[in-house]
């Protein structure tokens, strides 16, 4: 499936220099060309909204919207964030309104913000209900791909638990594509012994790509009250402080499938999307920077040429993997 | 929302623990009282958000800012174009910001130096609505919760009515505002809990007493959780048949400040909202205590 989101097919002379520096940055993700490697993750960007009010994300590649699950949730009792570090606690617990209202109300208002296809980030406490979420979302002409959350370590009884264990993970994965015909990936979590295998198995059951890493399980404690800092106790860490741990979870799965990789995990600049890439990243997510550097996305895509430049990269579809 | 650079003009202690900053630069994206800015602190990975108490335009004060506003888009700051519209109004001034060191964020603060220029997110959160006040307005201020009083009591003296104001301190050596909000022609009542200063108790029993012979149209509070539990329910005690209206900020451990991460969330009447984007400042109707 081939999705091209540059529709203006005659270009002129003076936009054909634009172009040319253009495709310095385009990837492909699954059939669908990307602008730019540079996506925002799921659950730093909300639905889009509050960073529209700050630039136009449509620089971006795109960005994953809020995980979505069947039913609306509120998610964990607060205190649910907490500052490590270079890095930070979050223990949500994928607050979001549902997937009925999600298609109704934001979808609507996001297509006014932002005109490229988005990535659907869907949750669940059941393989029915990852199926259900996906059959709904994959209808929906704006969302180019499925993000499947088999990850989230601040829910009990679902989220992380199929991504812990390959033969969840297959069955999630098979039920996901029986009902879908977008690209569905699948995001792992790295509090795993193998994440390889769990990919592996991802792939075996038709998953179109991998996204990892989602955060690691953490744990704060104030030592005012000898407490816990988060209600819910854990956390998932992020933050610079988690990339190399993710540089390294990419660079695994990378070798051991043969489908796109997204990378994600304390991405902060330019020159760690290049690292990411190389890593075996096809494209990259930017999560937690996004909550302390607004504009951090924005910043990273207008860097990207010069630190190519100074790196002598000509194209960056031709570094992934670069480093195996 | 928008992100500038503001420069340190004063960072004095005004109290026990408690500093005020005065900051310099672009405050054109602060619309109302009861908002927020969210500084970018050394060595901290997460902003810390801290409540506007004042603004000063270069110019002729806060009501500048909407009527630039009004100028700019055509329509009352309140209903000012969210998407775009920060970015675009640039106003120079200056914003003070009053805090307390409680930790690593705060520590950092205020070794600040005069001359120091941080990275700021301004214009954030839903303020205090003026325009419900009526004639007779009460501020109540807890502690650290009195800061953003400053700008509120400004306002509502530029709009010709005098405020009440009710403040509530540990001691007499951690009270600040106080004389400040006297001098712009606020009633001011002080209870302190050990009382060395004022009325020995609670804000709340100074609304009690209060109650029994000032006329109140409308309630503006911010304080700890505890305090401003107490204060909702110690106004439906006092005023049982016509409980005057009642606005609430809340404080909530936060992410972004922006609405992005969902980290501040509470639950409401109407269903969740989040603190920094829909709040601080709350009705008190919508907000269902645990």
């Amino acid at each position: 499936m081939q999705i091209n989101i540059h529709t203006d097919n005659d270009i002129n002379k003076a936009a054909g220099a634009a172009a040319a520096a253009d495709d310095r940055l385009r990837v492909d993700l699954c059939g669908i060309t990307l602008d730019n490697p540079v996506i925002a993750a799921s659950g730093t960007f909300g639905y889009g909204y509050e960073f529209a009010e700050i630039y136009d994300i449509n620089a971006l590649g795109t960005f994953s919207f809020k995980g979505t699950t069947a039913e609306p949730r509120f998610g964990n009792p607060t205190p649910r964030i907490a500052e490590t570090a270079s890095g930070m606690l979050n223990s949500v617990g994928l607050q979001n309104p549902g997937v009925d209202k999600v298609i109704a109300e934001e979808l609507p208002k996001l297509k006014k913000v932002f005109h490229k296809p988005v990535m659907a980030n869907v949750s669940g406490f059941s393989t029915e209900e990852y199926a259900h979420v996906c059959e709904l979302l994959d209808k929906e002409e704006q969302v180019g791909w499925l993000e499947v959350n088999i990850s989230c370590p601040n829910v009990h009884g679902g989220g992380m638990g199929f991504g812990t264990d390959p033969a969840m993970a297959a069955e999630v994965t098979r039920a996901v594509k029986a009902v879908t015909t977008k690209p569905v990936i699948m995001k792992l979590t790295p509090n795993v012994t193998d994440i390889a295998s769990i990919a592996k198995a991802c792939e075996a059951e038709g998953a179109d790509g991998i996204g990892l890493i989602n955060t690691l399980l953490a744990m704060r404690i104030d030592l005012r009250n000898r407490r816990p800092l988060l209600k819910n106790g854990t956390g998932g860490m992020s933050g610079p402080a988690v990339f190399p741990v993710a540089v390294r979870c990419v660079y695994q799965v990378a070798a051991a499938v043969n489908i796109p990789v997204v990378g994600l995990g304390g991405v902060a600049s330019a020159e760690d999307v290049i690292e990411m890439m190389m890593a075996g990243a096809t494209a990259v997510q930017v999560g937690a920077m996004n909550l302390t550097e607004p504009c951090i996305c924005r910043k990273i895509i207008e860097e990207l040429p010069e630190t190519m430049d100074r790196l002598k990269i000509d194209r960056l579809k031709d570094i992934i993997g670069a480093a195996h | 929302m928008k992100q500038v650079n503001l420069t340190v003009k004063r960072n004095t202690p005004v109290a026990d623990n408690v500093i005020a900053m005065t900051l310099e630069g672009d405050v054109g994206a602060i619309r109302c009282p009861g908002e927020f800015i969210n500084i970018k602190v050394d060595g901290g990975f997460l902003r810390r958000p801290i409540s506007v108490c004042d603004v000063d335009t270069v110019s002729t004060g806060t009501k500048r800012i909407e009527k630039e506003a009004q100028e700019a888009f055509g329509v009352s700051l309140y209903n000012a174009p969210e998407i775009g519209g920060d970015e675009e109004r640039e106003v120079q001034g200056s914003v003070t910001i009053l805090y307390k060191v409680v930790g690593k964020g705060t520590e950092i603060l205020a070794k600040c130096q005069k001359g120091d220029v941080l990275d700021v997110l301004t214009g954030l959160g839903n303020g205090f609505d003026i325009r419900n006040a009526g004639d007779a307005p009460w501020l109540i201020g807890g502690g650290i919760g009195s800061a953003p009083m400053m700008m509120l009591a400004k306002q509502l003296i530029e709009d010709g009515v005098r405020p009440t104001v009710l403040l509530g301190f540990r001691t007499e050596a951690e009270m600040f505002l106080h004389h400040d909000l006297y001098e712009i022609g606020c009633d001011v009542f002080v209870a302190t809990e050990d009382g060395s200063y004022g009325r020995k108790g609670f804000v709340t029993d100074l609304i009690r007493d209060k109650a029994e012979s000032l006329y109140c149209s409308y309630i503006y509070a911010c304080g700890p959780g505890a305090m401003l539990k107490a204060v909702k329910g110690c106004i439906r005690e006092t005023w049982p048949e016509e409980t005057p209206g009642t606005e609430l900020s809340l404080e909530e451990r936060m992410g972004c400040g922006f609405g992005a991460c969902m980290g501040c969330s509470i639950m409401t009447v109407n269903g969740p909202k989040r603190v920094c984007k829909d709040g601080p400042v709350f009705k008190a109707e919508e907000l269902v205590w645990e």
